[in-house]
């Protein structure tokens, strides 16, 4: 990107204040959003697991699957409530569903996920239950119901985690609207890799054999699909500079790291809990990252103006004589 | 015409940066489909992942 000499670039003090007015409204999103992109994507990888691990007889596995989407899913919810400021907020968006918003199709998603995700870990209670009155019908009924929430749940959950890609895409942020078509696989492999992280963890090393194919194929689907971040051009600056770039490529070391070290881990607890820390890392910087670069491209307006007066030049035949055409 | 449909008008006597305002603004929603269907594939992705890391060989 060259910029100098060009006429494109206007001084920053003519674009950046008309009446004090910056040229592009940044989201008032809150930091709680780049959470909830971490959490959702947990649950939704956890429940995931969860579902595999119940089809392939992996019952502690299950457990801590259904556990981690309730868990991310809970948070999810706390956090969404706490940017929107009130929860009946949350109840105003049950009011309508639109699919031209990716706001309200999310909102409908977790409405179905949650409670599903919810059902299928408090399932794994019953062998707790006593054995005899209305608690052992309880016992009994519980894992069949509870197995149906988590195949159900499993079935929302790819949804879940790569439909924040569009909320984010779907905005006048630069940096992120230019990237749609990389955020949903980013997103996909680090809801994978976090949900894996927590699965080497707390699940016993017998049962995690999944788990580390499973960080592979998350940081192969991040890394093929996030490979156009950095390419992007003018736009694509903040996944490589600033604060926004250092956590992109921290996320990225981080599941690199991860990945390889789940690999050679099956003989080592210690090995496994800490390949499976740097996946959940590598998912917060990554998210935080990504936040922060549409943060970024939003409050500097050349990430506005400089592309869109390139494409209005070029429309118009008037390209910039330093590109040579 | 990135914009569609005529809200306000204003006349500029000046490139649109000079005002603080976009060039050649277009509605991010006319990509909309192209989004969610690389959402589709990113969850198809997701989905075909996890059911490779789970067909695998028992350990």
């Amino acid at each position: 990107m060259t910029r100098g000499g060009e006429r494109l670039t206007v001084p920053p003090a003519e674009f950046t204040s008309y009446y004090g007015r910056p040229i592009l409204k940044p989201p008032v999103w809150k930091r709680d959003i780049a959470g909830y992109l971490f959490t959702g994507g947990l649950a939704a990888g956890g429940a995931l697991i969860g579902a595999g691990a119940q089809l392939t007889g992996r019952p502690d596995l299950r457990q801590v699957g259904r556990w981690t989407a309730l868990g991310g899913v809970t948070a999810s919810a706390y956090l969404l409530v706490h940017d929107l400021g009130r929860p009946a907020r949350f109840h105003h968006m049950l009011r309508i569903a639109k699919l031209t918003s990716p706001m309200s199709v999310g909102t409908w998603i977790l409405t179905v996920f949650g409670p599903l995700a919810g059902v299928a870990a408090v399932a794994e209670i019953a062998p707790r239950l006593p054995r005899h009155g209305v608690l052992g019908l309880a016992r009994r009924l519980a894992p069949p119901v509870g197995d149906v929430a988590g195949l159900a749940a499993a079935a929302t959950a790819p949804a879940l985690a790569t439909y924040t890609g569009v909320l984010l895409a779907d905005t006048a942020v630069p940096s992120w609207h230019d990237a749609y078509p990389s955020l949903p696989f980013v997103f996909a492999g680090s809801a994978l890799a976090a949900a894996s992280g927590i699965g080497l963890i707390a699940a016993p090393a017998s049962q995690t054999a999944p788990l580390r194919r499973l960080a592979l194929a998350a940081a192969t689907t991040e890394v093929l699909g996030g490979r156009q971040l950095e390419r992007m051009g003018l736009t694509g600056e903040p996944y490589r500079r600033g604060r926004s770039g250092r956590l992109v490529k921290a996320g990225r070391v981080l599941l690199g790291v991860g990945a390889v070290a789940a690999l050679f881990s099956r003989r080592s607890p210690v090995l496994s809990a800490l390949s499976g820390a740097a996946l959940v890392a590598s998912s917060v910087a990554t998210r935080f990252g990504v936040f922060e670069a549409g943060m970024a491209s939003a409050r500097d307006p050349k990430y506005t103006v400089v592309p869109q007066r390139e494409r209005l030049d070029r429309r118009e035949g008037r390209s910039p004589a330093e590109k040579g055409t | 015409d990135g914009v569609g449909g005529d809200g306000a008008f204003f006349l500029l006597l000046d490139e649109p940066e000079v005002y603080g305002l976009p060039p050649d603004p277009v509605v991010t929603t006319r990509d909309l489909p192209a989004m969610w269907k690389r959402a589709g594939l990113a969850a198809l992705a997701m989905t075909a992942a996890t059911v490779f890391a789970f067909l695998g060989r028992r350990a």
